[in-house]
C-alpha cells in the first residue's frame, strides 16, 4: 500500500483488498502533482459512493412506498435533482479549477 | 329492443366489416418476394431493429474475441493488427450502427401508432434509410473478414487515419461506409421531427404529447445538428486521403486538432443521441409499472431539452489532454459537470413517480432498476473524468473504458432491453418469458458489473487503453481475468434474452389486448396486430388517454373518430398543426415500393466504389442512383388528388393537398436544410479554426480579377434566388408561362454563378495540395457550388414539372419546397464567397 490521500482513509481501507500499488498506479503517488490528484480521487470516490447510496436507497423505498403524497414530488425533483446536484457539484467544480490551477502553475504550464 | 334499431344495428355491423375489408386492402403488407417492398413504418422498424440487434451480437462477439485476448498477460491469440480492427470495429459498429440505428429503429416502430398516426410522414424515405444501414453496416463489418476494418479507433485521429500507408483502406471503408450511414441517420431525423411536430393525433396539444416523443423530437434535433459537422471532417479526411489537400497536416498549415474538434462536436452529443432515447423508455414503462402518470412531466420536457442544448457545449472534455489553455479547460469542466443536474432532474422524476405510484414487478422494470444502478455510477464517475485534472490521470486509460461501458450499457443497453420486454406485445401480439427474462437480468447484471468495475482501478493502476496485450508484474493480471469472466458472464445473459426473443413461441397463447394495463396510445394496437394501425384516428384530450376514458379502446374500435374507412382504397392519416394539433390535411403516404430499395443499392454502389478509388464505377452507380431517385420523386412525391377535399368523419373535410408551410414536405426540406448549414458551419468553423491557430492564415490577398469572379458569382446567385422566388410567387398568381421562364433565367444564372466561383480560385493561383489555406478555400467554394448545382436539378425538376401539368397554380408543392431549398443556397452562396474574398483583404 503506497500514501494514500487524507481525504478518504476509510474507503481506502476498505479498498486494499484492491490494492494501490503498482510502477504505473495514479493511486501510489511518487510526486507532488499526483498525490494532489490522488487526495481528489478519494474525495470524489467517498462522495460518489454515498451519493449512488443514497440514491439506491431512495429508489428501494420507492418501490416500497404506496401512494404516497403528491405535494412532495415537486420537493423531490427539485430538492435532489436541482438543488442538491447544484451544491454538490459546485463545490467540487471549485475544488477542481483551484487545483487545476495550482498545478499548471506549479508546473510552469498553462 | 325495436325492430327499426335492430335493423340499424345491422346496418352498422355491416358498414364497420365493409370499412376494416378496404382498410386492410390499403394497408396490407405486400405477399411473397414483394413483402420486402414493404415502406410502412411496421414492416420498416421490424427490420430496422433486428438489423441493429445483429450489429449488436457481433459487435459483442468482437468484444469477447478481445477479452479473451486480454486474459492472461503476454498473450498471443490475435495479432497487435487485428487487435487494433477488433477494437475499432468493435466501438464504430456499436455507435453508428447499433446504439444510433437501434433507437431510431424503435421509434419508427412506435411514434406513429403513439402520436395516433397510422404511418410516417414519408415512409418510403424509412424504407431508404434501413436499405443504406443494412448495406452500409454489412459493408463495413465484413472488412474484418478480409483483415481490411479500420484500426484507428472509433475516433480516426490523424495524423494516423490520415497516413494511407499506414492506416491502408480500413480508414476509407471507416470514412466513406459510415457517411453513407450517417446520411441515413439524417434522414430518419428528419422523418421522426416531422412525425412528432406534424402527425399527432387532432387534439394532442405540446402539453400532452408522450414523452417519448418529446425525447424523439430532442433526439432528432440533436443528430439533425451533430452529425453534419462529422461529415464535413469525413468529407476532408477523405479529401486528404484520396487527394492530398493537406488539411489535418501540420507540415503544410493544417492541424489534427481540426479533427479532434469536429469529431467531438459531433461525438459528445453523440453520447446524448444514445443516452436520451434510453430514458424516453424509461419515461414509458415507469409510469405503466407505477399505474400513475408520470410525475413532474414539464420538469421532464424541460430536463430534456436542456440536456440537449448543454451536450453540444461540453466536446472539449475528451480534448483535455491536448494543451489547452486553462479558460477553456475550466469553461468545460464547468459545462460538463452542469450537464449532470438535468440528468439528475430526470432521476429524480422517475423516482417520484415510482414513489407515488404503486409499483407493479415486472422484467421491465427489473431492466429499469438495473439501468438506474449502473447509469448513476457512471454519471458519478463522469462527473470525476470531467474535473481536468482529474481527467489528466485518468485520460486514455482503463478507468474511461469503465466509465463510458456504464454511461453506455446503464444508459442504453439495460433500457432497450426493458423496452424490448415492455413492447414485444406490442409487436408480436406474444409476451417474452418473465423467467428467461430474470435469467438474464440477473445474469448481465452481475457479469457487468464483474467485467467492469475492476476496470476503474486496471485504468487508475496505470493501464492505457487499446493495448493489444500487456507484461506481468504490473498489477493489472488478475483484474483483466476477472473483467474477461465478467465480460462471458454478461454475454451468457444477453444470450438468454436473445433465446427468449427467437425462441419459436407458435403454441403461445396471444396475450391480451394492452396487457400492462398502460394509459398511452400505442397500446390501442389489436392483438393480432392489425396492418392499418388505429382503426380510427382519435381527438386526444389527455397524456393517457387510455386511463382517462375506460371505453376510449371501444370508441376507436368502432370507428367513431376520424378516417375509419378507406374509401378510395388509400392509405391516409392525418395532419395536424404543430402546437395545436388541430387538423389541416388529410395526407396519403405512398404504398409499397421497390424503388426505395433500388435507390439504396445504387447509392451504396457508388460509396462501396469510392472506398476502392474506382471512380468510374463511381459515377456510374451515381448516376444511376441519381435516376432512381428522380424516378421516385417523379412517380411518388406531390400527387395531384382526384379531388379538393375529403371527409374524414365527425363532419370535418380536409383539404388532400397543402402545399408551403402547411405541407409535410415543406417542412422536411427546413429541418434537412437546417443540417446542411450546420454542415456549412462546420466548414466555416475550420477555415477561422486555421486562423486562430497559424498567424500566416490566411496566406495571400485575394486578387483583382478573383474578386472580381466572387462578385459575379455573388450576383448571379442572388438573382437565380431572385428569380426562384418570383416564379414561384407568378406561377401561385397563374401566371405560368412568366414562371417558367423564370425559372430557365434562374438555372442559366445558377450555371453563371456555379462557372464564376469556380474560375476565382483558379485565377488566383490556389493549389489546394500546397496548403492548408488554398485546401480550405477550394473546399468551401466546392461545397457552395455542388449547392447551386443541386439548385439547378431542383429547378429543371420544377420545370419538367410544370410542362408535364404535374406543378399547377393550384398544385406547386414543387416549387415552394425549392423556394425553400434556393433561401439557403442563396445564403450559402452568397456567405461563402464573401468570406474567402474579403476576409484575406481585412486581416
Amino acid at each position: 500500500m503506497g500514501r494514500i490521500g487524507t481525504a478518504g482513509p476509510a474507503a481506502s481501507a476498505a479498498l486494499t483488498l484492491v490494492g494501490c500499488d503498482g510502477p504505473q498506479s495514479a493511486l501510489d503517488p511518487a510526486g507532488y502533482d499526483a498525490q494532489r490528484l490522488a487526495d481528489l480521487f478519494w474525495v470524489m470516490l467517498v462522495g460518489a459512493l454515498l451519493i449512488w447510496i443514497g440514491v439506491m436507497v431512495l429508489a428501494l423505498y420507492a418501490a416500497r412506498r404506496r401512494d404516497a403524497p403528491e405535494g412532495a414530488a415537486n420537493l423531490l425533483i427539485l430538492g435532489g435533482g436541482v438543488i442538491f446536484s447544484v451544491a454538490i457539484l459546485t463545490a467540487l467544480l471549485f475544488y477542481g479549477l483551484l487545483l487545476m490551477g495550482q498545478l499548471r502553475a506549479y508546473s510552469g504550464a498553462g | 329492443m325495436t325492430d327499426k334499431t335492430k335493423v340499424s344495428s345491422q346496418d352498422q355491423e355491416e358498414l364497420r366489416r365493409k370499412q376494416e375489408e378496404r382498410l386492410l386492402t390499403a394497408w396490407s403488407a405486400p405477399k411473397s418476394w414483394r413483402y420486402w417492398s414493404a415502406v410502412n413504418n411496421s414492416e420498416v422498424g421490424q427490420w430496422y431493429t433486428l438489423t441493429a440487434l445483429s450489429f449488436l451480437i457481433f459487435a459483442g462477439v468482437l468484444a469477447l474475441i478481445m477479452r479473451a485476448q486480454l486474459a492472461v498477460p503476454d498473450n498471443d491469440l490475435v495479432s497487435p493488427d487485428l487487435y487494433n480492427q477488433l477494437f475499432t470495429l468493435h466501438g464504430s459498429v456499436m455507435m453508428f450502427l447499433f446504439a444510433v440505428p437501434i433507437l431510431e429503429a424503435v421509434a419508427i416502430l412506435l411514434l406513429p401508432e403513439l402520436v395516433g398516426a397510422r404511418d410516417l410522414p414519408f415512409p418510403r424515405l424509412s424504407a431508404f434509410g434501413f436499405w443504406c444501414f443494412l448495406i452500409g453496416g454489412v459493408f463495413v463489418c465484413g472488412s474484418i473478414f478480409f483483415g481490411a476494418a479500420p484500426s484507428g479507433g472509433w475516433f480516426m485521429y490523424p495524423p494516423l487515419s490520415s497516413d494511407p500507408a499506414q492506416s491502408g483502406i480500413g480508414a476509407d471503408i471507416w470514412l466513406l461506409g459510415l457517411s453513407f450511414i450517417e446520411i441515413a441517420s439524417i434522414a430518419a431525423a428528419v422523418e421522426l421531427i416531422v412525425g412528432v411536430l406534424k402527425f399527432r393525433a387532432p387534439g394532442m396539444r405540446i402539453n400532452l404529447i408522450p414523452l417519448y416523443a418529446w425525447y424523439t423530437l430532442v433526439v432528432g434535433g440533436m443528430i439533425l445538428f451533430a452529425f453534419p459537422p462529422l461529415i464535413a471532417g469525413d468529407i476532408l479526411l477523405e479529401v486528404e486521403r484520396a487527394f492530398d489537400w493537406p488539411f489535418f497536416d501540420a507540415d503544410r498549415g493544417g492541424s489534427p486538432l481540426l479533427w479532434q474538434h469536429l469529431f467531438w462536436i459531433f461525438g459528445h452529443p453523440e453520447v446524448y443521441i444514445i443516452f436520451l432515447p434510453g430514458v424516453a423508455l424509461i419515461a414509458m414503462i415507469v409510469p405503466t409499472f407505477a399505474q400513475r402518470p408520470v410525475v413532474g412531466y414539464s420538469w421532464i420536457v424541460l430536463a430534456a431539452v436542456g440536456t440537449g442544448f448543454l451536450s453540444f457545449g461540453l466536446w472539449v472534455h475528451h480534448m483535455y489532454t491536448t494543451g489547452l489553455p486553462s479558460v477553456s479547460l475550466g469553461f468545460f469542466s464547468a459545462a460538463s459537470t452542469a450537464v449532470a443536474i438535468p440528468t439528475a432532474v430526470q432521476i429524480f422524476a422517475f423516482i417520484a413517480t415510482v414513489m407515488f405510484g404503486r409499483l407493479v414487478r415486472s422484467v421491465p422494470m427489473l431492466f429499469a432498476a438495473g439501468a438506474l444502478a449502473i447509469f448513476v455510477l457512471g454519471g458519478l464517475s463522469g462527473v470525476m473524468v470531467a474535473l481536468a485534472p482529474f481527467d489528466w490521470q485518468a485520460h486514455d486509460t482503463y478507468f474511461v473504458v469503465a466509465h463510458l461501458h456504464y454511461v453506455l450499457i446503464g444508459g442504453m443497453l439495460f433500457p432497450v432491453i426493458a423496452g424490448v420486454y415492455y413492447y414485444f406485445p406490442f409487436v408480436t401480439g406474444k409476451a417474452l418469458s418473465e423467467k428467461m427474462g430474470r435469467i438474464g437480468f440477473w445474469l448481465m447484471f452481475i457479469g457487468f458489473n464483474v467485467a467492469f468495475l475492476p476496470m476503474h482501478f486496471t485504468g487508475l493502476r496505470g493501464m492505457p487503453r487499446r493495448v493489444y496485450t500487456y507484461p506481468e508484474g504490473l498489477g493489472w493480471d488478475w483484474l483483466n481475468l476477472i473483467s474477461t469472466l465478467g465480460a462471458f458472464t454478461l454475454a451468457a445473459g444477453f444470450a438468454a434474452i436473445v433465446i427468449d426473443i427467437f425462441r419459436p413461441k407458435g403454441k403461445q397463447p396471444y396475450c391480451q389486448r394492452n396487457p400492462w394495463n398502460a394509459g398511452t396510445l400505442e397500446w390501442l394496437e389489436e392483438i393480432p396486430d392489425q396492418p392499418w394501425g388505429v382503426r380510427s384516428i382519435p381527438i386526444v384530450q389527455h397524456r393517457y388517454p387510455l386511463w382517462d376514458d375506460p371505453d376510449f379502446i371501444g370508441k376507436v374500435d368502432r370507428g367513431e373518430f376520424y378516417l375509419p374507412d378507406a374509401e378510395e382504397l388509400r392509405r391516409e392519416t392525418m395532419v395536424t398543426s404543430v402546437l395545436d394539433a388541430e387538423p389541416i390535411q388529410c395526407l396519403r403516404v405512398p404504398g409499397p415500393s421497390f424503388l426505395p430499395m433500388i435507390t439504396a443499392v445504387f447509392t451504396g454502389a457508388a460509396f462501396i466504389a469510392a472506398t476502392f478509388h474506382l471512380y468510374w464505377p463511381t459515377l456510374a452507380a451515381g448516376i444511376l442512383a441519381f435516376a432512381s431517385l428522380i424516378f421516385w420523386l417523379w412517380t411518388g412525391t406531390a400527387e395531384i388528388p382526384e379531388k379538393e377535399e375529403k371527409d374524414v368523419g365527425l363532419g370535418l373535410s380536409l383539404p388532400l393537398y397543402r402545399s408551403g408551410p402547411h405541407s409535410v414536405g415543406w417542412w422536411a426540406m427546413f429541418i434537412t436544410m437546417l443540417g446542411d448549414a450546420a454542415a456549412f458551419a462546420s466548414l466555416i468553423f475550420a477555415y477561422f479554426f486555421y486562423w486562430t491557430i497559424h498567424s500566416d492564415f490566411p496566406g495571400s490577398p485575394t486578387g483583382a480579377w478573383a474578386l472580381f469572379c466572387y462578385g459575379i458569382g455573388i450576383a448571379a446567385v442572388l438573382g437565380a434566388w431572385a428569380l426562384t422566388f418570383a416564379s414561384r410567387r407568378w406561377n401561385a398568381a397563374g401566371a405560368v408561362s412568366a414562371s417558367r421562364l423564370a425559372i430557365i433565367a434562374a438555372i442559366v444564372l445558377a450555371l453563371a454563378s456555379g462557372a464564376a466561383l469556380l474560375a476565382a480560385p483558379y485565377i488566383d493561383g490556389l493549389d489546394p495540395r500546397l496548403h492548408a489555406y488554398p485546401a480550405i478555400v477550394w473546399i468551401l467554394v466546392l461545397w457552395t457550388v455542388a449547392h447551386i448545382g443541386i439548385g439547378v436539378v431542383m429547378l429543371g425538376y420544377c420545370l419538367a414539372r410544370s410542362l408535364a401539368g404535374r406543378l399547377t397554380p393550384r398544385y406547386d408543392i414543387d416549387i415552394c419546397n425549392v423556394a425553400l431549398y434556393w433561401h439557403f443556397a442563396a445564403i450559402n452562396g452568397a456567405l461563402a464567397p464573401m468570406l474567402v474574398a474579403l476576409f484575406p483583404l481585412a486581416v
